[in-house]
This record gives C-alpha cells, structure tokens and sequence, in this order.
C-alpha cells in the first residue's frame, strides 16, 4: 500500500454488518451434526440386538452420541432460523417457517427414535435451509455430505 | 498595493500559519474519518469506502429521518456502527436499519438506540475501492 493511501485510510471502522458479534452463519455445522445423528442411528441398526455387557455398552454410547448430536443440529438449526433470517428472507421464501419448525421436529423425532429413515429425512431438511441459506445471499453453494 | 516592509510581513506570515493551524484544530475535532466494513448499507455505502463523519452537528440539532450515523454498537460496546435513521421516536430514541434490510442487524435486532450513542453524522464519502 502507497504512502498515500496508508495516510488516507481512517484507523476507526463502522461495522455495517448484518450480524451479530461473531458473524459467522453456515448451515454446515447443522449439516455435520444431523450427519452423526444419521451414522449413529446406521451404527445402532448394524449393531444386532445382543444384551451381552459389551454390546450393551456399545449401543448405549451410540444412543447417547446420537442424542447429542440431536440436540447439537437442533440448536444450531435454531440459530440459523431465529438470528441469520429475517422478514425480507420471508418475501422470497413463503415456506421458511414451516421448513424449520419441520427440521427441528425431525431432531426431536431423532433423538427419541433410533430409524436411519429419521435421520434421512434430516438431512433433506438441511440440504433446502442450505439452498435457503445461499440463496439469501445470492450464491450458489453445492450441498455435500461427509459420508 | 502597498508592499508589506520587515517586520509587518513577518507579522502577516506568522498569523496566516497561526490561522491555519487553528483551522487544522477545528477541522480534526469537528470532522472523524470510518471506514466502512460489510454489506448492510449498501448500495450508499460498501466495505471499503471511506466517510468523513461530523462529531459536531448533532450536537446542534437532533439526528432526524434519513440521516447516516456512525453509533456505538449497542450489543458489543468496542465497536462502531454506520446504520440509517429510519424513524425518531417520541422520546428521541432512534429507530436504526441498514439500507439493505436483508442484510442487517439493526434496531430490528436490538430496539431504540439513545441519540446518546451516536459519534457523528456521516457527511461525505471520500474513497471507494473498485470491486474486483
């Protein structure tokens, strides 16, 4: 940078952002946990039905795993759906507030059912708040899964 | 015109530096330079762009509809916000949006700002970096 501008360039800056102290929205973070919901609930299914103590074990911690992750998607899904969207995102899409009352009601469904079929449906969901999202912001983001 | 002789041009010089340096005084307390930071005034104003704002003329008369103001961030006190006055409630308290409502975090977010808040008036831009 030019000596000129170095001493044209004001040292205050004015934040004209639209959001809040840490500014960082993606609904990847949902994406990642409903992703685990889904392998925990593979894992459960892929696990049998034996009641031998290590077996009991094993199913418990995917059990818990999946739970939290429940919890995890559902907070940041509310996250996105109470701080990141606004009235004007409403205009261009009239069914923002059914698609998320519907994705959190699928963590709930998740974390008390143990289906694969449940964690799928999970993930549609976060795959249009992500088309949502990036439309918002007018950009085109491919949505992927980990596995 | 009669040409100033020794002392009286010395005298002359010394009083148009001194002028000048008074005038250099007001100028930087009445008038504060931002730089702008984010989307939510757009299209008047992107990131980059460089304002001169005014410390003083509020001080003379209240902020009214319409004008740009520099305040203090009501959710994170160490930093500036540069948001449009859309309303002036009955109390005096401010009713602040960003020109590009879907993108902001205003007084939709936060409520009323107090006049109190506010650093200065944005009065000019003076720099503006082409978008690559």
């Amino acid at each position: 940078m030019s000596f000129l501008t170095r001493l044209l360039r004001p040292s205050n800056v004015a934040f004209a952002h639209c959001d809040g102290p840490c500014g960082v929205y993606d609904p990847a973070s949902a994406r990642i946990a409903a992703e685990a919901v889904l392998s925990m609930e593979k894992k459960i299914a892929a696990l049998g039905d034996g009641m031998d103590a290590a077996t009991v074990n094993t199913r418990t911690r995917f059990i818990a795993i999946k739970e939290s992750q429940s919890d995890i998607a559902k907070n940041e899904l509310e996250i996105l759906w109470s701080d990141y969207f606004k009235p004007e995102h409403l205009e261009k899409y009239p069914n923002l507030h059914d698609t998320f009352w519907k994705a959190v009601k699928l963590c709930s469904k998740n974390k008390t059912e143990q289906d694969p079929a449940n964690g799928e449906a999970l993930l549609g969901a976060v795959e249009e708040i992500h088309k949502m999202f990036w439309g918002s912001k007018g950009r085109d983001v491919a949505f992927y899964r980990a596995s | 015109m009669t040409e100033l002789k020794g002392g009286w041009r010395l005298l002359a010089t010394l009083f148009a530096l001194l002028a000048a340096f008074l005038a250099g005084i007001w100028l930087s307390r009445r008038f504060t330079r931002f730089e702008v930071s984010g989307a939510s005034m757009e299209p008047a104003f992107r990131g980059g762009d460089c304002l001169i704002v005014d410390r003083s003329v509020l001080k003379a008369r209240r902020p009214r509809a319409g004008d740009v103001v520099v305040v203090r961030d009501p959710e994170l006190a160490v930093r500036w916000l540069v948001k449009r006055v859309w309303r002036v409630a009955d109390d005096g308290q401010l009713d602040l949006r960003g020109d590009n409502a879907a993108e902001s975090r205003d007084s939709r977010d936060f409520g009323l700002v107090p006049p109190s808040g506010v650093a200065g008036l944005v009065r000019w831009r003076y720099w503006r970096t082409q978008r690559a």
